[in-house]
């Protein structure tokens, strides 16, 4: 069987197993195991060393630590008192909650370098909130996902990292030209947001007009969402003070949820187990996902596949723009089964010497590579974003209503990247200036 | 009937415990590796993939022994918890000061500590096929350094043998994950980090720190090639000699690339504001004792190998005159 | 016939242990990650035993909270098509998938276990100042490799049951959950 072949094979073993209902986690190692089983049988050790080895990953502790803070909260119904404030403040403009959502995930990702924090706090905490408040499921999925993918163009942000890395590019000019992008990228979702629950109010119910609340009541309601001002502050002061890791920063957050419930006289023996065994269903979902993925990968490799992804490329007509072009589909199609860090391993040198010879900005496509691989966490039918989504939110909404809810972000996501392709000094500006 | 290539042809798969922005990638292993091919007459053939793609960095060693790969390419700081006779093969800190004095301790009539690396890797299923010097593993720091004093109360990033030696000279060692290290540098969450010199362009440091402090901890660190023994007793005889034939000339082939690399990352930190700092020849010898004394039983505590190595290493300084 | 509901109590109770295992392990990671930072931070004093433990409870998290979540049927699927089935229908794909699924655990426990065999053959540690043995940690994943396949297995029961058995009422199922939960 030629390699060629072998690859679609590969690939249609993995989806029509999915879509017949096998959980992602069995249907990514299945796969792996079964073509390493007949075609390769001495790489399949490979399978228990990528279950070994991702969960040793000490970055890896932020998911079950940042599930925690947000499982403590959201079981405390804190958050809901929190929200409810966030209502009275901006609840008059159509789907103010959402907007907020966005704004909270867009602090959320300067404070972490990866994408599943943001992403599971807000869907713990905003998504039953804008429930209460009647919000249409889409908008509350949708803006939660988007802005949770945000976490890997915002800097810190650990793709730009291994980009950096792979491609010799600097790490600090790659951390600023995610800055206005990911800006960008979050006003367009706000804008959005905003604009379309103006024309379907329905969508994001705004305040009725007759109630309204005195500046006092206002005021109040500023005080009562201080416990995410915490958290927020302490997550972030850690890191950006020098005090803590990432990694060590998901501790302090979830330590800080700890307090704050205890402050509240919420610390009751049901928050912290129902907390503690959400956690662990949601983590233990989520790890087995990324040991599959990286089991999937391997095996890949292992088959001489990569050599496809290269041949595409290098075949591509169209000169510079088809060739991009083409490198960008194909990390939007790799997108639907890797996550973030495989496809930067995996891209990363593959493309990086055509780059140099098209003389083609590192810098640059850097962030068009990381803006792409954005999409790739909301494209059904997979994306790491859209799992997580799916975990976190009540059993009785499928993947086929979150599917829906990010189509929307998805195209503005294409938007931003389209601009960044015509308009390079919008990730180049900043590195310039300071330079 | 023994001396040309069979007609048969061997591939091979090597991953390596790091991806090919390594210094050892382009220096180290595929060098070697197109050694092995010419030498063999094209009759070993050697795909060399990065780490991550078979399986990742740090089982990249115990692959290789069960024979998933057909060797593996790395440092005994990776594979240490697997052999620690390997760190013979790394270089014992402040031992071997260049890739002569290296050899000498290695390979010279009156050492032969590779023939002991070479015993436990043969426990292990593995051949230790090539070797290389790339040269000092060092701190790079963001605090003025002069001497051993100034290390005192420092964080820095350090691992493995590294974490040993900085709280040995009075720091305080932090671990993290690579990809961390230049956002904590930038932040002020550590004060620096030990990093192989040829290699901190590669991950950016030169940007994050203000002092490359040389000769480094370990003057002369080495990376190692094992490869699999079954791999290896499939070859003949022939491919055998003519592989064992091309250690040496690639050892010191493959050092100067190396160095090469060294003097271009030490460029690049003076090119972006920072400063090359040459530790006075006191400071040395006092970086050395340290070493000896506190490091040293540590790493011969790991394995009677390990122990029986250090014991002619310290013979080998000693004949030096440097113990 | 209650041989089997005791056997059936039993795994779930087991998978219920993990649960809580998991939740220990997670919050050694949440006091051990802020213990680390004091130490280093306000006391100035290494502590690099911590970082490989959090590792090694990372390991143990995939581990057991993976058994635990599977249990609780948290394992995320592609619901578009499959939600909208009949149960019959559901139970065929089901049979029809497991297989896919059962391999890849099996290979777990397979490779797991010569993985186990090549640890302890290497007397693989840490490569840390503190050695840690790997081979208890990595026998964690064939452990539960086989947990999982026991559910998997119960679950195949079950469909079987469902297709041979008499086509029940829409609804009925919820109804059995709900009585079943109190
Ligand atoms: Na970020
Ligand atoms: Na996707």
């Amino acid at each position: 069987m030629s390699v060629e072949i072998l690859t679609v094979v590969y690939f249609a073993c993995l989806f029509i197993s999915l879509f017949l209902g096998l959980p992602v986690a069995l249907g990514l190692g299945g796969t792996a195991a079964i073509f390493a089983l007949l075609l390769e049988p001495r790489a399949l050790m490979t399978l228990p060393s990528a279950f070994f080895s991702t969960s040793w990953n000490s970055i890896l502790v932020t998911v079950p630590l940042f599930l925690l803070m947000g499982n403590l909260i959201r079981f405390s119904g804190i958050a809901d008192a929190a929200y409810d404030a966030v209502y009275k403040l901006i609840g008059h403009i159509a789907g103010g909650l959402a907007i907020g959502t966005v704004q909270v995930c867009t602090i959320f990702a300067a404070v972490t370098g990866i994408t599943p924090p943001a992403t599971i706090t807000m869907g713990q905490i905003a998504y039953p909130s804008m429930m209460r408040y009647n919000y249409d499921r889409r908008i509350a999925i949708g803006s939660i996902a988007a802005g949770g993918a945000l976490g890997a163009l915002i800097p810190p942000s650990v793709p730009f990292i291994f980009y950096g890395l792979l491609a010799n590019a600097s790490i600090g000019d790659l951390f600023l030209a995610g800055v206005v992008p990911g800006v960008m990228l979050a006003i367009f979702y706000s804008v959005y947001i905003g604009v379309r629950c103006a024309f379907q109010p329905h969508l994001g119910p705004p305040l009725p007009a007759e109630l309204k609340f005195t500046p006092r009541e206002k005021l109040n309601s500023v005080l009562g969402i201080w416990p995410f001002v915490v958290l927020i502050v302490i997550v972030l002061g850690v890191i950006w003070g020098g005090i803590a890791t990432p990694a060590e920063a998901a501790a302090f957050g979830a330590t800080a949820a700890v307090f704050i419930n205890l402050i509240y006289r919420q610390l009751s023996w049901y928050v912290i187990r129902e907390s503690l065994a959400a956690t662990a269903r949601l983590a233990g979902m989520g790890l087995w996902i990324l040991i599959g993925a990286t089991a999937f990968l391997s095996i890949f490799n292992t088959l001489g596949m990569q050599h496809i992804i290269t041949d595409l490329v290098l075949g591509m007509p169209g000169g510079e723009t088809g060739i991009l072009a083409m490198m960008m589909l194909i990390i939007l199609l790799l997108g639907m089964v890797m996550d973030d860090w495989a496809i930067i391993m995996l891209c990363t040198p593959l493309f990086l010497p055509i780059i140099e010879i098209l003389e083609i900005n590192k810098i640059w496509f850097g962030v068009l590579f990381i803006v792409n691989i954005q999409m790739a966490y909301l494209t059904p039918p997979f994306g790491f974003v859209l799992f997580w989504i799916r975990g976190i939110l009540p059993k009785g909404v499928h993947m086929g209503d979150v599917y829906r809810s990010v189509w929307p972000f998805v195209a503005l996501q294409l938007l931003g990247l389209m601009l960044i392709f015509m308009l390079p000094e919008i990730a180049l500006w900043l590195p310039n200036i300071v330079d | 009937q023994d001396s040309g290539p069979p007609d048969e042809v061997t591939e091979w798969t090597i991953q390596p415990c790091f991806d090919n922005s390594d210094a050892g990638w382009a220096s180290g292993v595929l060098p070697w590796a197109d050694a092995v091919e010419k030498a063999t007459e094209g009759s070993v053939q050697i795909e060399v993939v990065p780490a991550g793609s078979i399986t990742s960095g740090g089982e990249a060693f115990g692959a290789a022994a069960a024979g998933v790969t057909d060797g593996v390419a790395c440092w005994a700081t990776v594979y240490g918890g697997d052999m620690p006779a390997g760190m013979l093969a790394f270089g014992l800190p402040m031992g071997a000061e260049s890739p002569e004095e290296a050899w000498e301790v290695m390979w010279g009539d009156d050492y032969r500590v590779g023939d002991l690396v070479q015993e436990a890797a043969s426990q292990r299923n593995l051949y230790f096929a090539g070797w290389t010097n790339q040269g000092p593993n060092a701190m790079f720091t963001t605090f003025e350094v002069r001497g051993l004093a100034d290390f005192e109360g420092r964080k820095m990033r350090a691992g493995g043998p590294q974490a040993m030696f900085h709280e040995a000279i009075g720091g305080t060692p932090v671990s993290m994950d690579a990809g961390d290290i230049y956002t904590a540098i930038r932040l002020g969450t550590v004060d620096g980090t030990y990093w192989d010199t040829g290699g901190v362009d590669n991950m950016s440091f030169d940007e994050v720190i203000d002092y490359a402090v040389m000769p480094g901890w370990n003057p002369a660190q080495h990376q190692s090639t094992y490869v699999n023994l079954d791999s290896w007793n499939a070859l003949t005889e022939w491919q055998q000699d003519q592989i064992n034939g091309i250690f040496e000339e690639v050892y010191f082939e493959t050092s100067r690339m190396h160095l090469d690399g060294v003097d271009e990352a030490l460029q690049a930190v003076e090119d972006s504001g920072g400063e090359v700092v040459y530790l006075s020849d006191e400071e040395v010898g006092k970086l050395r004792q340290v070493a000896i004394e506190e490091v040293w039983p540590d790493i011969a505590d790991l394995s009677d190998l390990a122990a029986e190595g250090v014991d002619i290493y310290e013979r080998y300084m000693r004949d030096n005159g440097k113990l | 016939m209650s041989a089997l509901l005791k056997l059936d109590r039993c795994v779930d109770r087991i998978a219920d242990l993990t649960g809580v295992l998991a939740g220990l392990l997670i919050t050694y990671c949440m006091v051990l990650g802020v213990v680390d930072v004091f130490l280093r931070y306000a006391l100035n004093s290494a502590s690099l035993w911590i970082g490989p433990t959090l590792q090694a409870a990372m390991v143990l998290i995939a581990c057991t909270a993976g058994v635990y979540a599977f249990k609780e049927g948290t394992f995320v699927r592609l619901d578009v098509f499959y939600d909208g089935l009949s149960r019959r229908t559901k139970a065929i794909l089901d049979l029809l998938t497991a297989g896919l699924g059962l391999i890849f655990l099996w290979v777990l426990m397979w490779k797991g276990k010569e993985a186990v065999e090549l640890a302890l053959l290497l007397k693989q540690t840490t490569p840390t100042v503190i050695p840690m043995p790997l081979a208890p940690i990595k026998a964690a994943i064939p452990i539960s490799a086989m947990l999982m396949t026991i559910f998997v297995i119960r679950q195949i029961i079950k469909d079987i049951v469902t297709l041979i058995g008499p086509e029940r009422p829409v609804g009925s199922d919820e109804a059995h959950e709900v009585l079943k939960a109190k």
